[in-house]
């Protein structure tokens, strides 16, 4: 549909109030410090949205200051400080009262949690599996087969059993065991953590953008570009730790853009990496052509960065094969349907590190111009464009930055539509 | 192919993917203020060019040193949309940023010889706007120099005519590596002049040169570039961002060919020694 007059896009606003504003906030990490020239993405920060944790299905597995969504079957599993408390009581079973994505049986699923034990024995189960029982402090990984579509459980072996769980997080997996194959995840903004909602599926209207604003008062936030961008399918958990070609499964294919046209690939730090120098390598699929359009390998040497932190897009900087903020394609290449295989050069030395390889779809640019004054886009006056918002978009920024973005940093902004 | 209207142009980025985006971090080498400065030399991202090759041999640079603008697109051609550019450096702010298409060059030129120094041309030529039209020439330092040298350069203009000489150029004293020799704004030199070396005539643009004379030594080395200047840009203000829609301000889209090897020339209002500018390219295909 559209608008087909600007007279159209009022009537719609202001008559049919077919619009929605997202007010938006987000704050750097403590001891998190921006490098300039770097890109970093936005949405693994704190703030209104939440942080997004790529590919997580569990609802509220950072217990971030209680345990809503998760019921035990009797007493004593209580809220500690962004944990859950097994203390003795009657209960023994700890539940999930929903995922962002329900469990499919015959699915692999890779879980992660951590563990601070005093007695007994806790096991994690997921679509009806039981992972092993256990008895020790850490954190620990496994992979499950769900055999039905029942969420995550942690059981106690006994009710008088004491230990302390956090940062639980459950991602589709692409086989059913090893830590190499990561399988693409679908983000859309109702099944992941941390995408506003914008005003639902319009279908069969179409939905645009109208406007956008940041602003910060903090001097490093300027200068620097915001992008806002649709998130479209994340391979989460790239083990950083291997230089091991690493497999990477399509049961799961892009919700949005499905030719791949205009989809481009980006690969961030998702937790802090180690200090080995690396360069990146995929093997993709690109948009659809017609013609062969597999094994499509990216044109030049890319370098990652060692010791990246949280959120850094690892092959975007100042160093030398440093590409931001997308992967290059091989020539001519319109986009990225789907990504076959991840390998880095080296390991970066740090276990329990890993990349996360988003697909977006990059939607508008916004520069931040001043600090504390607002920068503001008009995209029907000032660039005549109305970007469309695709129902399900998950949107969210990209952050180039200028100077030294500091830690505890607010950035704040707003982004508006209509449809019609 | 190109843009046969702007429903095309905009198909191209939206739906068609035909759209490579990019960002870069340089810093700014040499030079003074009214100096123009090769920002390929700086460090950062892309990597520094050094023009690293036979001394006196015609050599190309390799497209994916430069500015990434997403290798070649074969039939179709491929535009520049849009620049972003912004600094944290106060000295740079009032600066034009000048982006260039790279083509050949000659390096490690004596600048210290009153000798005729010829080039060889059989080792590589302008393999992009190969009839020389809006070909320009610069000499820029590849190390210090001293500075007062007078040369003059020969070359075959965009009809083919060899044996056509530049204009007497002389150089400035910023004497630092990355810095336009003949470039500057000493009011008492008639023979300093903008980015590029002046030639004869009316003549539009070089194929090729033959070979630099320095009249007075100068000191230094330097290399002489032919480029293809594209499109320009302003910083205004120090930490603030500027942008450029090359559709929407400024009515072209500059064509960028395949091969191109993209950097830019940079006329600072301050000494930009230890600068940095930063800033994102859209290119657009079709």
């Amino acid at each position: 549909m559209g608008f087909s007059s600007q007279d159209d896009l009022v009537s719609e606003v202001t008559v049919q109030s077919k619009f929605n504003r997202i007010d938006w906030t987000k704050q750097t990490d403590a001891g998190w410090t921006a490098t300039i020239g770097r890109w970093y993405d936005m949405n693994t920060m704190n703030g209104n949205p939440m942080n997004v944790e790529y590919g997580n299905i569990v609802v509220n597995g950072n217990f971030n200051g209680s345990i809503w969504n998760w019921t035990a079957n009797g007493t004593n599993w209580v809220y500690g400080t962004n944990t859950a408390v097994k203390t003795s009581g009657t209960a023994t079973t700890f539940s999930s009262d929903s995922v962002y994505i329900p469990v499919v049986a015959g699915r692999y699923y890779r879980v992660q949690y951590t563990l601070a034990w005093t007695s007994g024995t806790c096991t994690v189960s997921v679509g009806g599996t039981a992972g092993t029982g256990r008895g020790a402090n850490g954190t620990f990984v496994e992979v499950l087969t769900a055999t039905n579509t029942n969420g995550i459980v942690f059981t106690a072996a006994a009710s008088t059993n004491v230990f302390t769980i956090s940062a639980v997080s459950v991602v589709e997996w692409g086989t059913s065991s090893g830590t190499l194959t990561s399988s693409a995840q679908i983000i859309t903004n109702t099944n992941c953590q941390g995408f506003p909602w914008h005003g639902g599926d319009v279908s069969t209207d179409t939905k645009h953008l109208l406007n956008m604003g940041a602003v910060s008062a903090v001097a490093t936030s300027v200068p620097g570009v915001l992008y806002l961008c649709d998130f479209l399918l994340v391979y989460p958990f790239l083990d950083a730790a291997s230089s091991t070609a690493q497999t990477l499964y399509n049961n799961n294919t892009l919700p949005r853009y499905t030719d791949g046209k205009g989809v481009r690939a980006f690969a961030i730090a998702q937790t802090g990496l180690g200090a080995n120098a690396h360069n990146i390598t995929i093997n993709y699929t690109r948009a659809t052509t017609g013609g062969t359009d597999t094994g499509r390998v990216m044109p030049v040497t890319v370098a990652g960065t060692a010791s990246a932190i949280k959120g850094h897009i690892t092959h975007a900087g100042v160093a030398a094969n440093n590409y931001g903020p997308f992967l290059p394609l091989a020539a001519g290449d319109l986009g990225v349907k789907s990504v076959q295989e991840w390998k880095l050069s080296a390991a970066t030395a740090t276990a329990n590190t890993y990349h996360a390889l988003v697909l977006c779809k990059p939607l508008a640019a916004l520069p931040i111009t001043t600090a504390s004054v607002m920068s503001e886009r008009d995209f029907l006056n000032q660039i005549p464009s109305l970007p469309k918002i695709e129902d399900g978009a998950a949107l969210g920024f990209l952050f180039f930055a200028g100077a030294a973005l500091a830690a505890s940093s607010n950035i704040y902004g707003y982004i508006e539509s209509a449809w019609g | 192919m190109a843009f046969r209207n702007v429903k095309a142009f905009v198909d191209a980025q939206v739906n068609n993917g035909s759209i490579v985006t990019t960002s870069f971090r340089k810093t700014v080498l040499g030079g003074g203020a009214g100096t123009w400065v090769d920002l390929s030399q700086g460090g950062g991202n892309p990597s520094a060019n050094f023009y690293a090759s036979g001394p006196l041999e015609a050599a190309r640079l390799t497209s994916s040193k430069g500015i990434w603008s997403g290798g070649d697109t074969g039939t179709k051609t491929k535009h520049l949309s849009n620049i972003l550019l912004m600094s944290p450096s106060a000295n740079l702010a009032a600066s034009t940023f000048m982006l260039c298409d790279y083509l050949l060059y000659y390096p490690f030129i004596d600048m210290d010889s009153d000798i005729e120094q010829d080039f060889d041309n059989t080792t590589a030529s302008i393999n992009r706007y190969t009839d020389g039209v809006g070909v320009q020439a610069f000499l820029v330092a590849q190390g210090t120099y001293i500075g007062g040298g007078q040369y003059f350069i020969t070359y075959t203009n965009q009809k083919g005519e060899t044996g056509r000489k530049s204009q007497l150029c002389i150089s400035n004293s910023a004497a630092l590596a990355g810095s336009l020799v003949s470039s500057g704004n000493n009011s008492t030199s008639l023979k300093q002049f903008g980015c590029f070396i002046p030639l004869q005539g009316d003549d539009t643009g070089i194929r090729s040169v033959q070979n630099i004379q320095f009249l007075t030594p100068n000191g230094g080395i330097a290399a002489l570039v032919l480029c293809k200047p594209l499109a320009s840009v302003l910083i205004r203000e120090v930490n603030t961002p500027v942008e450029k829609s090359f559709l929407k301000d400024n009515l072209s889209l500059p064509r960028i060919h395949d091969g191109a090897y993209l950097n830019f020339l940079v006329h600072p209002a301050a000494a930009p020694t230890g600068t940095f500018v930063q800033g994102i390219i859209d290119f657009v295909w079709n």
